[in-house]
């Protein structure tokens, strides 16, 4: 009875205390759509300045909108233009590629349990506003940007870009975004740089964009070259991390990691870009000639029968926390030297079918696990985390055994996200994930190389950009043209078939061409240009080429 | 509704329930940050889409509605295993009613969601119990069983806590 009264008074207190948080300061952060933090009186200035520019964004923003109400020849601009101007002004140094920064992100010490509140979400630039293009004095911000460009091909390349997602995470703390397209990027708290070393403490802002198909190659004027040779690819994405005007790096010897939300052949391997709006990216290999590799996460219960070489070798943690982990009935761990592990436990509790999976899960996976050449135990990562190498510089290591073992375990749907292939990118910036197509690498090994200029004959002379796209390899070429009717495509791999595409924009329209061609060696001819009127009827037809282009690489 | 109707209106919902909010925010994230959080995101939510409300009276239901559905969206990501190791270690040394409360709070962290949940519903945001078997789409006998099997595995554990408080 008294333990009962104990409870109920207990109950009684929690129902009586005082509010722990203030209700006006959380209803305030809940309908404010900015960020509440702190900000060095030095930086007052600059947000000053910010705000003035935002109210005088938002009130050029009001004027647009009136003004296409008068002006239905207008198009339609995304914000994207602006922030990824914005972007590109340090997009260079950002992402350059040193290879004396190659850490491998493999080695670290220390493990920080991942946050995933930390991150505070902005929503993604996608949402569109009407802007008169040819209004100058009703220009906002975004507007103004666009019409310093010269040139009507990147007038284009800033109308069409691909939205980027927009996250803040704090850099002191271990962070996992999910980006929509479901990229998981995970950074280790203290893991950020600025340029001058130091590291980075507060807010950050992560820029992200994921291309991986046609229509965003195009969007976003991708090419696949490499040092002249065109590659395979399977996606590429632009990472960027800034705070204020600064462009931020990752730290030597922190995790940066990239878990991709497709599968992937296995020959691929990381290459790292610097942005060139003229002569676009030539794609460099990562130092190492890194492979993304798969992830096993491990949700472990009971585990009776631990073999010492399960964490014999190049453990984070001692073995004895890893057990007691194991063994305990909590979901996390301090070890003797207060660092978390954290792990799931789901044996223990558990009953006959589930109970008896469970079991044959952990007996199957330790040895196979113990014949693995594994030198990192991750499990910084909400599970035990197993990243698996073989000593040839990252490549596939994990057994069939392992993952006949996951699979038996984890419900497919699961299993489907825990193979993704992770990787390792030693630098933000634009990131590909390409290799060597593979008729390239039977010429090679026949020693011949079958490679051709494409010549295309334009049936006018118009400031254009083309791009040769080959399905079969998902590669893309791509060319801007002054003035003249010819363009050549230099070093295709003969033999493909290709689909060309060449948008121009001139004055309000847009002009476009999409055809089907084989490369054998004779010029293409395009017949006649298509006038497109406006940004969405234009972004309509370059998603239905891209539509029938995959559907003819299915059949 | 014009946005200062709809300010105003929501504003006086939200205070009128917003310590059962928090409490039951805190139930879910025993750590304060994760709490607030929860708490922010519930509302920022709430507000969004406040004119999808016919009958202010639902106005309970809606917000713990969402802020259900976001504690599971944490659980599904994953987000929650932090949470609990932060529930390992109880304070034991903090004197007054805050620390009881505190280790009140970190107690029903130990209990299964559901058990945890339904106590949170039933003893520190008024909830009645066929409200919560409505909410939680089971029948009201099962809500009471949660109820007093969670209320006894929750005394275990503060029985145990107070032994061993007092032991060290």
């Amino acid at each position: 009875m008294k333990e009962q009264n104990f409870l109920d008074e207990l109950f009684d207190k929690a129902r009586n205390e005082k509010n722990r948080f203030d209700p006006d300061e959380v209803l305030k952060a809940a309908t404010d759509p900015k960020p509440s933090f702190k900000m060095p009186f030095k930086q007052l200035w600059i947000a000053a300045a910010a705000s003035l520019l935002i109210i005088l964004g938002i009130v050029g923003f009001e004027n647009l909108k009136q003004s296409r109400q008068n002006n239905p020849e207008s198009v339609v601009i995304t914000d994207s233009v602006s922030n990824t101007l914005a972007v590109n002004e340090h997009n260079d140094s950002a992402s350059q590629v040193n290879s004396s920064d190659f850490d491998a992100s493999m080695d670290n010490s220390q493990a920080i349990p991942l946050d995933e509140d930390s991150i505070h979400r902005i929503p993604s630039v996608n949402s569109q506003h009407e802007v008169p293009l040819n209004n100058s004095k009703q220009i906002s911000t975004a507007t103004t940007k666009v019409e310093v460009l010269s040139g009507e091909p990147e007038k284009l390349r800033l109308l069409q870009q691909v939205p980027v997602q927009h996250f803040e995470i704090l850099a002191n703390r271990d962070t996992m975004i999910m980006t929509e397209d479901g990229l998981r990027l995970y950074f280790e708290g203290q893991g950020i740089i600025n340029k001058q070393n130091q590291v980075v403490q507060g807010l950050v802002q992560v820029d992200v964009k994921n291309c991986f198909g046609l229509n965003q190659y195009v969007r976003e004027d991708l090419s696949t070259f490499s040092n002249g040779n065109l590659l395979e690819t399977a996606g590429m994405f632009r990472i960027e991390l800034t705070q204020g005007k600064d462009t931020l790096q990752i730290r030597q010897g922190y995790d940066y990691g990239v878990g991709l939300n497709r599968e992937i052949p296995e020959r691929m391997q990381l290459y790292y870009g610097n942005a060139d709006i003229k002569n676009g990216i030539n794609w460099k290999l990562d130092p190492v000639g890194k492979t993304p590799a798969p992830i096993v996460v491990v949700t472990g219960g009971k585990y009776e029968k631990v073999t010492d070489p399960f964490f014999y070798k190049n453990y984070r943690f001692k073995k004895s926390d890893m057990l007691q982990l194991l063994d305990s009935s909590w979901l996390a761990h301090f070890t003797s030297d207060n660092r978390q592990i954290i792990g799931r436990r789901s044996c223990n509790g558990e009953t006959d079918a589930y109970l008896s999976a469970c079991l044959t899960f952990n007996e199957q996976l330790a040895p196979e696990l113990a014949k693995m050449e594994m030198f990192n135990i991750n499990s910084r990562m909400t599970e035990f985390t197993f990243t698996c190498y073989s000593k040839d510089k990252y490549a596939y290591a994990i057994t069939k055994g392992a993952i006949d073992s996951v699979k038996s375990y984890v419900p497919p749907s699961d299993f489907n996200y825990l193979s993704m292939p992770m990787l390792f990118p030693i630098t933000t910036g634009w990131i590909n994930v390409d290799c060597v197509p593979r008729l390239e690498v039977k010429w090679r090994k026949l020693n011949r190389v079958e490679k051709t200029d494409v010549k295309v004959v334009l049936p006018e002379a118009l400031k254009v950009k083309a791009y040769l796209y080959i399905p079969e390899t998902n590669s893309i070429a791509r060319l801007m043209n002054t003035d003249s009717r010819v363009l050549i495509f230099k070093n295709i791999p003969a033999g493909y078939d290709v689909r060309l595409i060449i948008t121009s924009f001139d004055k309000e329209q847009f002009i476009v061409y999409s055809g089907d061609f084989n490369v054998n060696g004779q010029a293409l001819e395009v017949d006649a240009f298509t006038r497109l009127n406006g940004l969405d009827e234009y972004l309509d037809w370059l998603k239905k080429v891209c539509a029938e282009v995959d559907a003819a690489k299915s059949l | 509704m014009d946005k200062e109707t709809k300010d105003s209106v929501f504003k006086g919902l939200y205070l009128q329930h917003y310590k059962e909010l928090e409490r039951y925010c805190r139930a879910m994230f025993p750590d304060d940050d994760l709490a607030k959080d929860l708490l922010s995101e519930t509302i920022s939510k709430a507000y969004q889409n406040f004119e999808r409300i016919k009958d202010v009276n639902s106005f309970k239901a809606y917000v713990f509605g969402i802020c259900r559905n976001l504690f599971k969206k944490h659980i599904r990501d994953r987000k929650y295993f932090e949470n609990l190791a932060i529930a390992e270690h109880i304070p034991a040394e903090m004197p007054g009613d805050k620390a009881e409360i505190d280790r009140l709070y970190k107690a029903l962290a130990m209990l299964d969601d559901k058990q945890r949940e339904i106590i949170t519903l039933f003893e520190l945001t008024g909830f009645k119990l066929q409200e919560i078997a409505d909410m939680l789409e089971m029948p009201v006998n099962t809500v009471k069983t949660h109820l007093s099997r969670g209320k006894e595995k929750l005394r275990l554990i503060l029985k145990e806590e107070n032994i061993s408080t007092s032991k060290t």
